[in-house]
């Protein structure tokens, strides 16, 4: 097989990087017109004042954040435990990781309002969020620690530890977590972006989340709202990017055992 | 100290007492530390299954139930209110728009994929990719639907552009409002996550296989027909499923380009449980529940395929 | 069974150990004590049963049946981490996110004992005996395969274990690694005289480290005792073809010797048992010296093989008198020339050489 690229392979490259890259820079170009003939950043310097902007960026990144945060309280141990002890259960974890696919969204919305009216103090906050929001990232959550699980001799390095006297905890924190760090980066990751993108909880449950923000927005002015897709874009990106790169300079999560 | 060790004292946890050889019961203990240590981890994995149940499996129970339950308790009127023609067309629509954008998926998706694996291809490609579907298949709702708008719109700069080159798409029937404007829409998240769940599957597959295959005299297509398809067929299958899963529960995409104007379930849903539409409560959850029917057959598909996926595997 | 019994004052024993997974038995009730600062090698062929015992002593398997005394305290139920044992796994056991240094530093961090120095400077010294102080702050992706097992070695040494317990630490290795490590594994052993348990499927391993060697097989341990009582005298059939090389051959008792076929072996060993019992006679390749004239008490063979094994080579020769039999004779390479296959030659060893044992 040569090394060449045929010209089959590079066309559908090139349509690929056309349709993906055009609707963006369509939406960039729209985001800095200013009416009529005029091109500028008044847009974005308008967004950058709204309060409603910021207000609702902080808190898709917190809730983002809580959300992670109990995914991994939820899932990491019972994962470990399910990968060491128990590997019947795991056809039973495979199961539920697919089940936020077979329950639409909408659906679960439309549930959890019927059958949760209380504490008041939880459903009325934006913090309720997090809890179907563990169910969305579930899926990728799931994929990305099973991954990591099973490439890493979790096994070994388990009794390695027991051997020299570690409990439950220290096994946890000091030898498993640490090695499964890209699995976990990976989970994190595609946990922001879900979070950062979701729509339909929110806007049911009248939180005012980035993407609801940008629904609103984008009813009336259409220029700011141009802007505010790009941006949510290009920033979720670059998180993703940074993240990336820091994973990938860290090289005793990688090698060892291998 | 005998040699066969009774009569011991005690360290740590253990016992005082032990039953002779060969007598120990089943089950007994070196104390509460290591029965504590030992049901330990069963508490996560509990706490793990408490949670799925209380917050995802009661709601869709509660649901389906709701959708049964009239004002006399036990019917099926909802459920047969939903062969009605406008729910129908719904359903229709849904699955119509599932189906299509998981195959545009699945074919470009897969394509891309491979053409992006090839050793000839840039290597920086590869981890740009990476990150890219991960946000682009995730870019789903308002900024998608501005976005295709801005560029596909009715004064969307590749239509106006399109225009001034005598091409009109809008007299020729497109309507980014409708299903096929939909499908080219959806194609944005659709692609990127055929792209991620492909790719293990595309790595998986052995240069070997291509090289013993052309060291026999096999075409590319013969190589394809025979070998790869075949191989890759459960994975493409599982994805395909995915796919239109992922597409059939899309709601934030056509709400935001159709501002709720448009004939699908999920849409339908969202109007009964904001009061645009009046009708009872039960009807969107007999909705739902119809929903999760689909996706259920869908799910028992997937789950048939992928166990045969993994059957010549390892 | 054990040969000699000992009082354990300390080390280890253990009573009526059984274990089956559901109906399977793997271990069928083993009793065995060991003194404290020996070195028993557990030996057989796979599924034996060596690794789930050596398991169970580590804890991460429980009996179904028997006790474990450990130094005087009863650990059959304890779990592997309150146990005072040191482990060295086959493979991939160190943490790969830890240097060196820091893995051995593991044990006694976790326990507590000392402080970030002195329990630095303990590992240091540790790595050292092992040879790798040139190497405290590797990762273990930089480290070969040989370099990673003397690490674990440290390490399981850190935490100053009452038992050392080995799982085929070597077998993952190259041979030359292999020769070097183990012998060095014994003189670190021996200076600070853990009791110590090893387990391989290797024999020439098994017999030059140990200091008794247990032979398992289904379950059962078939004979423990010092390397040269098992070689010398294996205690059945099972053992004798296990260790070492050599002919088998098949024949009844006949006063001081064998009847095989149509000739007469000389077996002193045949004379302890009643006359026409039906045995099996092992002869080593070492004992059996070949002659290329009929010489007194021998018998006419043929040399059917050659293989060539460095400073030895060893023959394989077919038994003029006793159908499809066959033995094996050792030679100095340089005498091989003139043992061609198809050449007749007589075969003789010392009366006192085979063991014969009924079958």
């Amino acid at each position: 097989m040569n090394k060449r690229l045929s010209l089959f392979n590079w066309t559908i490259i090139l349509l690929g990087v056309v349709f993906f890259f055009v609707p963006l820079i369509v939406t960039g170009i729209f985001s800095l017109w200013q009416g009529g003939n005029r091109y500028g950043f008044s847009a974005y310097a308008l967004l950058l004042n709204t309060p409603g902007f910021w207000a609702s960026l902080f808190l898709s990144f917190r809730l983002a954040v809580e959300t992670i945060a109990l995914s991994f309280f939820l899932l990491v141990p019972s994962m470990i435990f399910v990968h060491l002890k128990a590997q019947w259960l795991k056809p039973l974890f495979e199961f539920i990781s697919n089940l936020p696919f077979v329950i639409p969204a909408i659906a679960l919305i439309d549930g959890l309002t019927t059958l949760y009216t209380g504490p008041s103090w939880l459903i009325s906050t934006p913090n309720y969020l997090v809890i179907p929001y563990v169910f969305l990232a579930l899926p990728y959550a799931y994929r990305s620690m099973d991954v990591g699980l099973t490439t890493l001799d979790v096994k070994t390095l388990t009794e390695a530890g027991q051997s020299l006297g570690a409990g439950w905890g220290r096994i946890i924190f000091w030898v498993l977590l640490p090695n499964l760090k890209a699995a976990l980066v990976g989970a994190t990751l595609l946990t922001l972006t879900i979070v950062m993108g979701e729509f339909t909880f929110a806007s049911v449950l009248l939180f005012h989340t980035f993407a609801v923000f940008i629904n609103d927005t984008g009813q009336n002015a259409i220029t700011e709202a141009a802007a505010l897709s790009l941006f949510s874009f290009l920033i979720t990106w670059l998180f993703m990017l940074g993240v990336l790169v820091t994973g990938r300079r860290n090289p005793a999560s990688l090698g060892g055992a291998h | 100290m005998a040699a066969n060790g009774e009569n011991l004292t005690s360290v740590d946890n253990t016992t005082t007492v032990q039953p002779p050889a060969g007598t120990i019961p089943a089950g007994a203990s070196g104390g509460f530390g290591a029965l504590a240590g030992r049901l330990f981890p069963w508490v996560f994995v509990g706490l793990f299954l408490a949670y799925v149940l209380a917050f995802l499996v009661a709601p869709t129970v509660v649901l389906v139930v709701q959708s049964f339950i009239g004002d006399n308790g036990f019917t099926l009127s909802y459920m047969e209110g939903l062969l009605d023609y406008q729910y129908m067309l719904a359903f229709e629509n849904s699955i119509i728009l599932s189906l299509a954008s998981a195959a545009v998926g699945l074919v470009f998706g897969g394509l891309l994929a491979y053409a992006i694996l090839q050793p000839g291809a840039p290597k920086f490609l590869r981890s740009m990719t990476t990150s890219f579907s991960a946000v682009a298949a995730n870019f789903a709702g308002v900024p998608l639907a501005f976005a295709f708008i801005s560029t596909l719109g009715t004064l969307g700069f590749v239509t106006v552009l399109l225009k001034h080159i005598g091409i009109d798409i809008y007299s020729m029937g497109f309507s980014l409002y409708s299903i096929t404007g939909l499908t080219v829409t959806f194609a944005y998240f659709q692609v990127p996550l055929m792209l991620i769940i492909i790719t293990p599957a595309l790595e998986a597959m052995r240069a070997q296989w291509r090289e013993a295959a052309d060291g026999m005299g096999a075409t590319s297509w013969q190589y394809w027909r025979l070998v790869g398809l075949p191989i890759l067929f459960p994975s493409l299958l599982a994805a395909f499923l995915l796919l239109f899963g992922n597409s059939f529960s899309a709601f934030a995409t056509p709400y935001a380009l159709s501002d709720g104007n448009i004939a699908l379930v999920p849409i339908d849903i969202s109007n009964v449980l904001s009061g645009n539409v009046m009708s009872d409560p039960q009807v969107g959850a007999a909705l739902s529940t119809g929903m999760i029917l689909v996706m259920a057959v869908v799910l028992i598909i997937y789950s048939l395929v992928a166990r045969r996926a993994a059957r010549w595997r390892k | 069974m054990d040969a000699t019994p000992h009082i354990a004052m300390s080390g280890v024993s253990l009573t009526g150990i059984e274990k089956s997974y559901g109906s399977r038995t793997v271990l069928a009730g083993i009793n065995m004590e060991l003194a404290q600062g020996e070195l028993v090698c557990l030996l057989g062929p796979s599924g034996c049963g060596k690794t789930t015992l050596l398991r169970i002593l580590a804890g991460f398997e429980t009996p179904s049946k028997g006790k474990i005394v450990l130094n005087g305290v009863d650990v059959t139920r304890l779990p592997p981490n309150k146990r005072r044992m040191g482990m060295v796994f086959q493979a991939y056991s160190l943490f790969p996110n830890m240097t060196a240094l820091q893995n051995v530093r593991f044990g006694p961090r976790v326990r507590g004992a000392g402080n970030a120095a002195s329990q630095t400077a303990e590992a240091e010294r540790l790595l050292a005996m092992v040879g790798l102080a040139a190497h405290v702050q590797k990762f273990p992706h930089q480290l070969s395969g040989g370099q990673q097992q003397r690490v674990a070695l440290a390490r399981a040494l850190a935490v100053k274990p009452d038992i050392l317990l080995l799982d085929e630490p070597l077998s993952a290795l190259d041979a030359k690694v292999r020769t070097q490590l183990r012998s060095e594994i014994r003189r670190i052993q021996k200076e600070t005289g853990i009791t110590t348990v090893f387990v391989t499927h290797d024999q020439e391993e098994a017999l030059s480290i140990s200091d008794r060697v247990a032979v398992m097989n289904e379950g059962h341990v078939l004979q423990i005792a010092a390397p040269a009582a098992i070689y010398r005298e294996p205690a059945n059939a099972f053992v004798a073809r296990f260790i070492g090389a050599g002919g088998v051959l098949q024949g009844r008792t006949e006063g001081q010797g064998v009847r095989a076929g149509s000739v007469l072996l000389n077996a002193t060993a045949a004379g302890a048992l009643p006359l026409g019992t039906d045995v099996e006679v092992f002869l080593r390749p070492e004992h059996v010296t070949l002659h290329e004239s009929e010489a007194a008490g021998a018998i006419r063979a043929r040399v059917d093989e050659q293989t060539f094994f460095g400073s030895l080579t060893r023959i394989k020769l077919g038994l003029h008198d006793v159908p499809q039999g066959e033995i094996w004779a050792d030679i100095p390479s340089d005498r091989a020339a003139r043992y061609t296959p198809g050449a007749a030659v007589w075969a003789s060893w010392l009366p006192d050489s085979p063991r014969v044992l009924a079958r």
